[in-house]
């Protein structure tokens, strides 16, 4: 039992037993308790601290925050475990989130290619997703086809898309005249008194879990990232999982995005600059392994909770912006720096 | 110990093989095409400028190189340009409208921003081996703390609209940004010695053979004997104070040090040294290839720009041209049998 335990992120084929499949589950769990400790004590401070950190409010506002990072973050988690990176989400997420918000009733801009011509909210929504998938789609084009590194296909990409961006809005915001009530309740209403982004959040967790634990898409995943030669070898189609994961993470990222548009009411084209860091930095902080085939959608979660708590620890405390950086990136480094410190495998 | 593998190739010595070949035709090309659509491409102050620019780059890329190669990563250099730049500038104590008491030479100022720079670059070194903290992590957090420190310091130098930039008029900075030795600029100059150094180094040493040691396989490094946490250690100083350099020279060229000066660049220092052939998994790679990496990232800059090509433009034709270098270098190494990185 303890054996089975300690090899828990070995790809499975055949079907186990509820009990074994628990132990195993735990055994995960186990890797993050280090990041679940540190988040649980970093909320102690925070609760001395500010008498308004317990609040309902205070941890709505949070949930809602970390959403938006987090979906994206988790479509992450699955490119990562197959030992790749996208540095192209945070342009992909202003790019849909402009998209969309112009196919959107109600919308204006400045910009001459955001014309008339709209659709009811979900086909707008559907486009913008449709575009993330485009672009994750080449992505993984590029990247399996040609066997280039993902870090320079996705940084071009980066580029690329932010350059689309604003040729598209002319560098101009999309605003909204009346935001139709639709549109609006993706980004700022709520479900069962959660906000609708928390609610999305969840979702696409509880579907990457499901993915990765229990489809042979996921199985695969982590054998890829595990030892790609091994995996290709014995059968499994990797070049086209490897694509899957980038298309995936597009339509995440995208859809990401137009949560955004209707979050702040616009759909911006320097949304996003520099989040690609954010979502993966919360992937890592959550014990998923850069070189691939080692991690879990729990670590994901517990790591964009603990960017959006420091985050909103430091603006409720009143720290001012420059320290701001200081004290994020030193908490950033003691808080993973402590899991890395007892784990025995190294990874410099 | 003598060279595991004599170089088949004598250009190989000079770190050109095959693989820089193609960059280095890839460059050929552009300034070609570049000087065909515009003639004044190839005109003495659009080669200084393109020189001075690809040197700036180009300094803080070589010691990335030594860090990509050890299998790691630096996204701290970007921060670590902004602060070597405004301590340099901030520390000779002219700056205008300055409330700060240190006034100190030129070169004392200097050295001390390199040493500062230097030591956060240990800093990252000593968090990656000691607390075993994947390198992406720990200079993602190096280079926020790294930019708050460089708000907090020009702030406290200059006391005016926070975020303001440090401005001020020196002969030695004006030279470094500006100048020429023997008629070469002279940031390329430094930077052509930086490179010939390092290539040496990185070549005929034993710590510059351990670097690659590491990259290649870590386990089978330390169980040589390799002090492999000093290797690791040792190329974040040098990318600390390389980056450090690159953004004292840049506060020479325009004279003035603003705390968000470099934000992004780290994406650019890592695109010059992966177009020069340097694999991000570790292992293989050239100061050469860097270089020729540097120089064609601004070629492009350059030419895009006096072709009036639109900024909206640029990123795309960037992007694309940055696969399309990968593409053939790529193509090119599966045609002559090579292992590749992915």
């Amino acid at each position: 039992m303890k054996q089975g335990v300690n090899v828990a992120v070995k790809p499975q084929k055949q079907k186990d037993s509820f009990l074994v499949g628990l132990g195993r589950y735990l055994g995960n769990f186990k890797e993050q308790l280090v990041i679940l400790v540190a988040l649980a004590g970093l909320c102690m401070v925070l609760s001395v601290l500010s008498p308004n950190f317990l609040t309902k409010s205070n941890f709505l506002d949070i949930a809602r925050v970390v959403s938006i990072n987090g979906i994206m973050a988790a479509g992450m988690t699955l490119v990562i475990l197959t030992g790749g990176i996208d540095l192209s989400v945070g342009s992909i997420f202003a790019l849909a989130g402009v998209i969309a918000a112009a196919l959107i009733p109600g919308s204006y801009s400045e910009s001459p290619f955001v014309t008339t011509f709209k659709l009811p909210v979900p086909a707008a929504i559907l486009v913008g997703l449709l575009v993330g998938v485009l672009i994750g789609y080449i992505n993984g084009l590029v990247i399996t086809r040609f066997r280039i590194e993902p870090f320079v296909v996705t940084l071009g990409m980066m580029s690329f898309a932010r350059g689309l961006t604003y040729l598209y809005s002319g560098g101009y915001p999309i605003n909204f005249k009346p935001m139709p009530p639709g549109f609006q309740w993706v980004g700022q209403g709520y479900v069962f008194g959660l906000p609708t982004p928390t609610i999305i959040f969840v979702f696409v967790i509880a579907l990457c879990w499901w993915i990765l634990r229990y489809t042979a898409f996921g199985r695969t995943i982590y054998a890829i990232g595990g030892n790609e030669e091994a995996a290709r070898l014995s059968g499994m189609n990797t070049r086209r999982i490897k694509r899957l994961t980038y298309l995936f993470l597009g339509a995440l990222a995208a859809f990401s995005g137009i949560v955004m548009a209707s979050r702040v009411a616009a759909g911006s084209p320097v949304a996003g600059i520099g989040y690609e860091l954010d979502v993966i930095a919360g992937v890592v902080i959550g014990g998923t392994s850069l070189a691939g085939g080692r991690g879990s959608i729990f670590g994901t979660v517990l790591g964009v909770f603990m960017l959006g708590v420091i985050e909103n620890g430091l603006n409720l405390l009143g720290v001012s912006t420059y320290y701001q950086y200081i004290i994020k990136g030193m908490i950033l480094i003691m808080a993973t720096g402590i899991d890395g410190y007892y784990r025995k495998k190294r990874c410099y | 110990m003598t060279k595991a593998k004599p170089p088949q190739n004598p250009l190989k010595k000079v770190g050109l093989g095959s693989q820089q070949l193609v960059i280095l035709l890839s460059l050929v090309g552009l300034t070609a095409l570049f000087s065909m659509l515009n003639p004044t491409f190839l005109s003495e102050r659009s080669l200084d400028n393109i020189f001075r620019v690809s040197s700036i780059y180009g300094i803080a890329a070589l010691g990335m190189t030594m860090v990509i190669i050890t299998g790691g990563i630096d996204l701290s250099v970007s921060s670590l340009f902004a602060l070597g730049g405004a301590l340099g500038a901030g520390l000779l104590g002219i700056a205008y409208s300055a409330a700060n008491p240190v006034k100190l030479p030129f070169f004392m100022a200097i050295l001390i921003a390199l040493g500062v720079t230097g030591f956060m670059g240990l800093i990252n070194g000593l968090v990656i081996t000691r607390l075993n903290l994947a390198p992406f992590v720990a200079t993602l957090g190096m280079m926020t703390i790294a930019r708050g420190i460089t708000y907090v310091y020009t702030d406290f130098t200059v006391r005016g609209v926070p975020g303001s930039p440090i401005t001020f008029m020196h002969p030695w900075f004006e030279w470094l940004g500006g100048g020429y030795i023997a008629g070469i600029p002279t940031q390329g100059v430094i930077f052509i010695v930086l490179a010939v150094l390092a290539s040496l180094f990185l070549r005929y040493t034993a710590m510059g053979r351990n670097i690659y040691a590491v990259g290649g396989n870590i386990e089978i490094a330390r169980l040589a004997g390799i002090n492999t946490g000093l290797v690791i250690m040792l190329t974040y100083v040098i990318s600390g104070i390389l980056a450090g350099l690159s953004g004292i020279i840049l506060t020479g060229r325009l004279l003035s040090a603003s705390p968000l000066a470099a934000n992004g660049y780290e994406m650019d220092v890592i695109a010059a040294v992966v177009i020069g052939g340097t694999s991000l998994s570790g292992g293989r790679g050239s100061i050469f290839g860097t270089v020729l990496g540097a120089l064609i990232m601004s070629v492009l800059n350059n030419g895009l720009d006096m072709l009036n090509v639109p900024s909206f433009y640029q990123y795309l034709l960037k992007g694309i041209i940055l696969v399309m270098a990968v593409i053939s270098d790529q193509m090119y190494r599966q045609r002559t049998q090579q292992t590749s990185p992915v």
